[in-house]
């Protein structure tokens, strides 16, 4: 009851083989008895003249050689139930015999399965790159001649076979497929990645506003700045500057708002240097700070004037960023410059004043 | 997985080290300096001059039979001059294996600050003074700006400073 499978797969083989063996040397007894018991009829019958009476002896012999033939027959055919095989059968030899059968048998079954697990990998990936090229609706030529080709190589795989040459081809095939799916979504990543990257100082605000945007007005020594609303971080009252020492002139120092430090710029000695005498420095009335998107950096101004909605033909743009990059171009109905936000974030970074040249390089 | 996340732990805690700060109060605001260079405070002395020092020096101090040469903080920081008054202090501090004072308004207090509170100044200075500026912290919704001693003179001016 507790025997393996490999036993009891020994033991039915040996069973088989064991079988026709006995079977066959007692069907060459029983012919041998037979072919006896003719011989013996044969040199009886010349020397007994009564048929009946000799018949009765030599029928009676014969079925008594048959039937012990017949019993051998029998017992050895009984005996096959309670026949030994371990004992009896090599099992080196069996082996070998089963090899022919059971050998193959589990490759295919782990064949079959890597198959199916490939094509299944394949077939998401596959699915992947589908998606991946789906939302991106720019397909290049090149795109769709590697789908071709993907579709090309997935159809061996509907059709199975248990060939091992075949099963070879395919397996090649398939690994080939994954390489190549895996190439194309590392590619499509690569691009992703690179398309990623945030837009340089050159970026032109125009790309990024709406036909129609709202900028907020803002003054400063008499003159008005407008900020794109996209652009702007937030209006902060004006609390206790902390001035720190070493920074250019225009760095009016930092303002604690929460936990957060923005620095604060003096945006008439940054905008307008040149006009910034201390005379004019101390008639300024800093009331507020403009935040300029998420950075820290907070333009100093002193009233608020409205928030408009304005179209893009209203402006004059500068159609090169030029000395001026902060400067994106010039609100023809109010006259004032409207600031390229994102560009004046880079130079207040690298310590640029409104005057010093950028380095695109 | 809990000794790796403790190894983290004792790791950020090393790097997370409490300092404690001297603060001084200079034209309206505090600065820190580390409490390890201080040695002590005076109150205002008299300074005596020394023809031909450079202009940062402002003479130099008796302090218990020695000479220690006391720097013009203000002048430093590229602050105006202002008047002595009783909140007037020397602080003396031991700095590139020199001991000397530096003029400053007012002593406050002695504050324990986390490495992680000290943030980086804005990096757009590019005057001298900007150099001894190590951080800046948030401490009740007050600037503290945290002053890095060595760097408060050069190289040259601290062998200038020898040679007085």
């Amino acid at each position: 009851m507790s025997k393996s499978v490999d036993e009891t797969v020994f033991d039915y083989f040996s069973l088989l083989l064991q079988e026709p063996s006995q079977h066959s040397e007692s069907v060459a007894d029983a012919e041998a008895l037979s072919q006896s018991a003719k011989v013996n009829a044969a040199q009886a019958k010349p020397t007994t003249p009564d048929k009946r009476t000799l018949d009765t002896p030599r029928s009676s012999n014969q079925s008594a050689l048959v039937t012990s033939a017949q019993v051998s027959i029998t017992q050895s055919t009984t005996n096959r139930d309670f026949a030994e095989p371990a004992s009896v059968v090599d099992k080196l030899a069996l082996e070998k015999l089963l090899s022919v059968v059971s050998k193959p048998a589990t490759p295919n079954v782990d064949i079959k399965q890597q198959i199916k697990a490939s094509a299944e990998r394949v077939r998401q990936a596959i699915s992947q790159t589908e998606i991946k090229t789906l939302e991106k609706p720019a397909t290049d030529s090149a795109n769709l001649q590697n789908k071709s080709l993907t579709n090309k190589e997935i159809k061996p795989l509907v059709d199975i076979k248990t060939d091992n040459s075949e099963l070879a081809e395919l397996k090649e095939a398939i690994i080939k497929h994954d390489k190549l799916a895996e190439e194309k979504a590392l590619q499509q990543q690569a691009q992703t990645q690179t398309g990623a990257t945030p837009p340089s100082i050159t970026h032109n605000l125009q790309e990024v506003l709406d036909d129609e945007f709202q900028v907020l007005f803002f003054n400063v020594a008499g003159l008005t700045l407008a900020v794109p609303l996209v652009s702007l971080g937030g209006i902060i009252k004006i609390d206790r500057i902390n001035h720190i020492i070493g920074r250019p002139s225009w760095f009016k120092g930092v303002q604690t708002h929460r936990d957060s430090k923005i620095n604060v710029v003096d945006t008439c000695a940054w905008v307008m240097p040149e006009k910034y005498t201390p005379e004019l420095a101390e008639t300024v009335d800093y009331q507020y700070l403009v935040m300029l998107e998420d950075s820290a950096w907070g333009l100093t101004c002193e009233s608020l004037v409205n928030a408009v909605k304005i179209d893009k033909s209203h402006v004059n743009w500068r159609e090169k960023p030029g000395k001026r990059p902060w400067l994106a171009g010039v609100v023809k109905q109010q006259m004032c410059g409207i600031l390229h936000v994102q560009a004046l974030i880079e130079m207040l970074d690298a310590g640029l004043g409104c005057q010093d040249s950028i380095d695109r390089g | 997985m809990s000794d790796s996340r403790s190894v983290a732990a004792v790791a950020a805690g090393k790097d997370d080290a409490v300092l404690q700060w001297v603060t001084f109060k200079l034209d309206n605001e505090t600065y820190g300096i580390n409490v390890m260079q201080v040695q002590e405070v005076l109150r205002y002395t008299e300074i005596a001059p020394v023809p031909g020092a450079p202009h940062y020096v402002l003479g130099i101090i008796n302090l218990r039979g020695n000479v220690v040469t006391v720097i013009d903080t203000r002048s430093r920081f590229g602050l105006q001059s202002a008047e002595l008054d009783d909140s007037t202090r020397i602080v003396i501090i031991e700095a590139e294996k020199q001991v000397i004072g530096i003029l400053v308004d007012s002593v406050a207090e002695v504050v324990y600050l986390r490495r992680s509170e000290i943030d980086n100044a804005p990096n757009v200075g590019t005057e001298e003074s900007a150099k001894f500026i190590q951080g800046v912290s948030n401490r009740d919704n007050e600037l503290l700006i945290l002053v890095d001693l060595d760097k408060l003179l050069s190289d040259e001016e601290w062998v200038e400073l020898t040679q007085l």
